[in-house]
């Protein structure tokens, strides 16, 4: 081996605190890029797979009821490739491991043959047969919630009359990698059941004979959906469609791009921080190693290397650090993107979703860590090669402490101690800065870990307790009248019934139309009211009508504003609806109508599509039994369960994710703050012992170490809270505004753990250095000739 | 003695301004000097006479603001930062004051570090062996003494086999008896390789040991003198 090789090894053995500290940084900045990048990777590779093997379908359609011969007119729109029509309905799962009934999906398959399109992996049992009515196929997810097996049968509640169903085997599709409910706006796969059974029974089950109310399109290549769409819903009209949505807009898939946008986000932002902290610790400590290696690299100059060996061989104890980094990155990123891809499978339906990395990440792990090397050392390395031999021969020109009249005036009030710190501070500030920078990073990561769990209690707080105060939540099978619905007051404990309205509009504003919710309002609406942000309650204007803020912004229309709404049921009479204000929503677009304007619009007669119940504790058990039994009951959900299940669900996942993101904050703050005291000390080695031989106590030259740090903590912490709401901003941001609004504000007891982490961590680390400091060899520190 | 009178190295009329503030110091004021094949010089001269500078500028370490240096006829005043580093590499052995080991290489390891960048250098045994230092060879410079880490920057000076070997205050930070020990490999290493050697100093005996010494002052050179026996090592003191 090479005496420069060896140099550089017995070096890296010296400075091992540094190394192993820097190294960690980096190793947190690739673990978090392998296992981030790496779950996206893997998730949109096996998707692609999936979608394109069960030939996922590119448009899709509900309607209430078509012949099959239109089927040929779809077939004949320009870039429609091949139709499928179907036949489904909804079904209710009354389960025990259930309090309430799971909501259920009958989906129509060929009664020989695989479907032609959504086509469905059979994972265990057998498909079921043609000639039977009561045997189906269950999706896979749910059957694993509930322990239901093939062979065992199951009690389903379809258009309103029990019937046993045979399950014989276990599947999945494309079109439920993500299991969300009717409505729903979130995932849930145990409440959400999907059956496939062959088209003759289906057909006898919704009375579909030689009809269809499904329909999935797959488009000839380079079709935009967009230009098809529109002619199939005129098509489509006549037979009550709903609305097509274009593959981006189907829900399982939907829902699985946000998640991988957040994903791909994420996978950007978080290396970024660690990389660039690491970057800044590797020029802190170079530079300070290049000061005390002057001699050492004018020597080499001296005796014949050249510049350029010399900064390589500075270079190369970089890229040792960096690559040990990654190394242990890209180790702990396999590791942990296993599980992270594991988390993701309890939710992702797809087949062999399997974490891997394959070259192109691997390499792109190193490379970041390469880069983030470089650019770290490349201002030492640079002065390595400008540093002129003769010049170095002579040691450093003590620092230059010259000091302005600001200096003066700060620093004569101040003890010795107090005064070095300022000197030290003034002299160098742009390394306090960065050092601040550093330590802020930490920061605001652990204001964004804390920001999910602000989040969810907003939600909570504000979505779901604020503005929907039943106890049950009812929705029909078929709407029904109002009349039907105050019927439900007569159930022995419950107090108040409130009817519910809600119904599908397609509302356009010149060339611009959203499909949306609309809302009707009954006069009485103390159950579900509208309120604004601030949780005060808004009155709808008669003949008016109030947007979600983000509905209007996308139609481009403010208060005064008409646009034009079509319903999606019944004989689609459009109406023009004034815009009289626009209110604050965290989910989805609305429009909010009153009562009275929805019956002079759409008459009385059986659009109620569910009901809000304030029931008496005591009944609470029988009145959801009793409701459940009714034929037209389709849900009965108590608040309070969501909010459980919610809070349960949400509150392991965010809890992991807080923890991880504490957790590699802290090792940047223990990094950059140890660092930052192991230079210093290296600096000032000698000056401190002086002052120890001039009688300086031990806390006393502590006081001027430590004070530096302090100072670097305590300006580092307020900008780290101002970046962690910057994050917070861009992780909301990076939602499609259109779905989830979620608050970007941070709770108060949020920036005070933070800050708390932040000191701690600091302390922490100090304490490490404040070790070496005691351990000071006077004599030898005085003698030894830097 | 070996005084062929060939020319190795020459400086003529080099002047060296530093700009220090908004003053010029004038380090080296017009010296012309040349040092010839296998000659000893010893250049006198107290702190801030300029020496060092002079001798910075003839081991190509930094340059002359006027004059030029020739080394075997090239004209190393004109030369390029990688062609000064190549002339430093192949034919110049600097010892330094404060021997300018690298802590974290044993002995052996500060000599290899030289003979891993030469052709034909000597292997660095042999040259820990010509200044009576093998069995210190796996010591770290904290485990060496003064004298013992300044033999071993001599041997690291003199493993390549330079033609010229330029030595800074060799003994300034050594005791009587250690500098004379230096000395003595210096001087045997000037003899038994025929290395063209400049020793500078502000030790006034340590001239008697050269073939020619000339004394430095205020950048410029004042006198000459020509040792015609030069003594050895051993019978000097201070």
């Amino acid at each position: 081996m090479k005496a420069l090789t060896r140099k550089l090894f017995r070096d890296i053995g010296n400075m091992r605190g540094a190394v192993f500290t820097i190294s960690l940084v980096v190793a947190a900045g690739i673990a978090a890029f392998v296992t981030l990048r790496g779950t996206y990777l893997s998730i949109v590779e096996t998707r692609d797979i999936y979608y394109s093997r069960q030939r996922f379908g590119d448009v899709f359609s509900q309607l209430e009821r078509a012949p099959l011969a239109i089927a040929d007119k779809i077939e004949a729109l320009p870039g429609v490739a091949r139709v499928y029509t179907r036949v489904g309905g909804t079904a209710r799962v009354p389960l025990a491991s259930l309090e309430e009934p799971a909501e259920g999906r009958v989906v129509s398959i060929p009664d020989e043959g695989p479907p032609p399109m959504n086509g469905i992996a059979l994972l265990a049992g057998r498909m079921p047969r043609a000639d039977r009515d009561d045997e189906a196929l269950l999706i896979e997810l749910f059957a694993e919630k509930h322990g239901v097996h093939p062979g065992d049968t199951l009690r389903v509640i379809v258009e309103g009359r029990e019937r046993t169903i045979r399950v014989v085997g276990l599947a999945m599709s494309p079109e439920f990698v993500l299991a969300v409910p009717n409505g729903a706006s979130a995932p849930a796969p145990e409440r959400f059941a999907v059956f496939w059974m062959p088209r003759s029974a289906v057909e006898s089950v919704f009375d579909m004979r030689a009809a269809f109310n499904d329909l999935v399109l797959d488009l000839a290549p380079g079709t935009d959906p967009e230009h098809v769409i529109p002619k199939l819903d005129e098509l489509l009209d006549d037979y009550g469609g709903l609305g097509a949505q274009s593959r981006e807009r189907q829900v399982s898939n939907y829902f699985l791009t946000q998640d991988l946008g957040q994903l791909s986000t994420l996978a950007t932002i978080a290396p970024l921080i660690f990389l660039g902290v690491a970057a800044f610790l590797l020029n802190v400590v170079l530079s300070r190693l290049i000061e005390l290696d002057r001699p050492q690299i004018a020597t080499l100059k001296a005796i014949g290397y050249s510049d350029r060996e010399v900064g390589v061989h500075y270079l190369q104890l970089t890229l040792i650090i960096t690559l040990l980094g990654a190394a242990g990155g890209i180790a702990a990123g396999a590791y942990l993107g296993q599980h992270m891809t594991a988390l993701y499978q309890t939710f992702y339906r797809m087949p062999s979703l399997n974490f891997h990395i394959d070259r192109g990440l691997f390499v792109g792990a190193v490379m970041v860590s390469l880069i983030a090397g470089i650019v770290g050392s490349a201002i030492s390395v640079y002065r390595v090669i400008l540093l002129p031999p003769a010049e170095a021969m002579r040691p450093a020109a003590p620092p230059n402490y010259a000091q302005g009249t600001f200096g003066r005036v700060i620093t004569r009030r101040l003890g010795t101690a107090a005064r070095m710190v300022a000197r030290e501070i003034s002299r160098r500030p742009m390394r306090t800065l960065l050092s601040a920078a550093g330590i802020g990073a930490a920061t605001g990561i652990i204001v964004v870990g804390q920001h999910f769990t602000d989040a969810m209690d907003y939600l909570v707080d504000f979505y779901i307790q604020a503005q929907q105060r039943e106890t049950v939540a009812v929705n029909f099978v078929n709407p029904m009248s109002e009349d039907g619905a105050s019927g439900l007051k007569g159930l022995p404990g419950v107090l108040d019934v409130q009817w519910v309205k809600v119904m599908a509009v397609r509302v356009r504003a010149g060339h611009r139309e959203r499909t949306v919710s609309l809302v009707a309002h009954p006069s009485r609406h103390s159950m579900r009211p509208l309120l604004d942000a601030k949780g005060s309650e808004l009155a709808i204007e008669p003949g008016s009508v109030i947007f979600t803020d983000m509905l209007a912004k996308v139609l481009h229309v403010k208060p005064g504003d008409s646009v034009v709404a079509e319903p999606l049921i019944g004989d689609r009479t459009p109406r023009k609806l004034r815009l009289s204000g626009t209110v604050s929503e965290l989910i989805a677009l609305w429009i909010h109508m009153t009562g009275d304007d929805f019956a002079d619009w759409l008459g009385t007669a059986g659009l109620v599509t569910g009901a809000v119940l304030q029931i008496d504790p005591k009944y609470l058990e029988t009145v959801q039994d009793e409701l459940l039994k009714m034929p037209q009951v389709a849900s009965a959900s108590r608040k309070e369960l969501i909010v459980d299940e919610f809070r349960k669900q949400q509150g392991q996942t965010m809890g992991t994710f807080s923890l991880v993101l504490t957790l590699f904050a802290v090792t940047i703050a223990v990094s950059v703050v140890y660092n930052n005291a192991r230079v210093a000390l290296s600096l000032r080695g000698r000056e401190l012992a002086s002052l120890r031989v001039l009688g300086f106590t031990r806390g006393e030259i502590s006081s001027v170490l430590i004070g530096e740090l302090g100072v670097q903590v305590l300006v580092g912490i307020p900008f780290g809270l101002y970046f962690g709401r910057l994050l917070v901003m861009g992780m909301v941001a990076a939602n499609d505004p259109e779905s989830f609004r979620f608050p970007d504000t941070v709770a108060p007891h949020s920036f005070a753990v933070a800050a708390l982490v932040t000191v701690l961590a600091s302390i922490a680390s100090a304490l490490l250095v404040r070790r070496k400091l005691d351990q000071l060899d006077l004599v030898e520190v005085l003698k030894t000739r830097e | 003695m070996s005084e062929t009178k060939e020319p190795v190295l020459a400086a003529h009329a080099i002047s060296k301004v530093y700009k220090m503030g908004e003053v010029d110091v004038r380090a080296l004021n017009a010296v012309d000097f040349t040092l010839h094949k296998g000659e000893l010089v010893v250049l006198l001269g107290a702190s801030g006479s300029g020496k060092s500078t002079l001798l910075n500028i003839l081991g190509g370490l930094d340059t002359p603001t006027t004059g030029e240096v020739l080394y075997r006829g090239g004209n190393l005043t004109a030369a390029g930062e990688a062609e000064l580093t190549q002339y430093r590499r192949h034919n110049v052995g600097f010892v330094f004051q404060f021997y300018n080991l690298i802590p974290s290489l044993t002995a052996e390891e500060n000599v290899a570090l030289v003979t891993d960048i030469v052709d034909d250098p000597m292997t660095p045994r042999e040259a820990l062996e010509l200044v009576g230092l093998t069995e210190r060879r796996d010591h770290f410079p904290a485990q060496l003494s003064g004298g013992e880490q300044q033999r071993v920057a001599i041997a690291r000076a003199v493993a390549k086999r330079p033609q010229i070997l330029l030595c800074d205050e060799p003994t300034g930070a050594l005791d009587f008896r250690t500098g004379v020990r230096v000395l003595e490999v210096i001087r045997r290493v000037n003899r038994e390789l025929g290395t063209s050697t400049a020793v500078i100093t502000h030790n006034a005996p340590v001239g008697e040991m050269a073939d020619r010494v000339l004394t430095l002052s205020d950048g410029r050179i004042q006198s000459e003198t020509r040792n015609v026996k030069p003594k050895d090592p051993s019978e000097l003191s201070w």
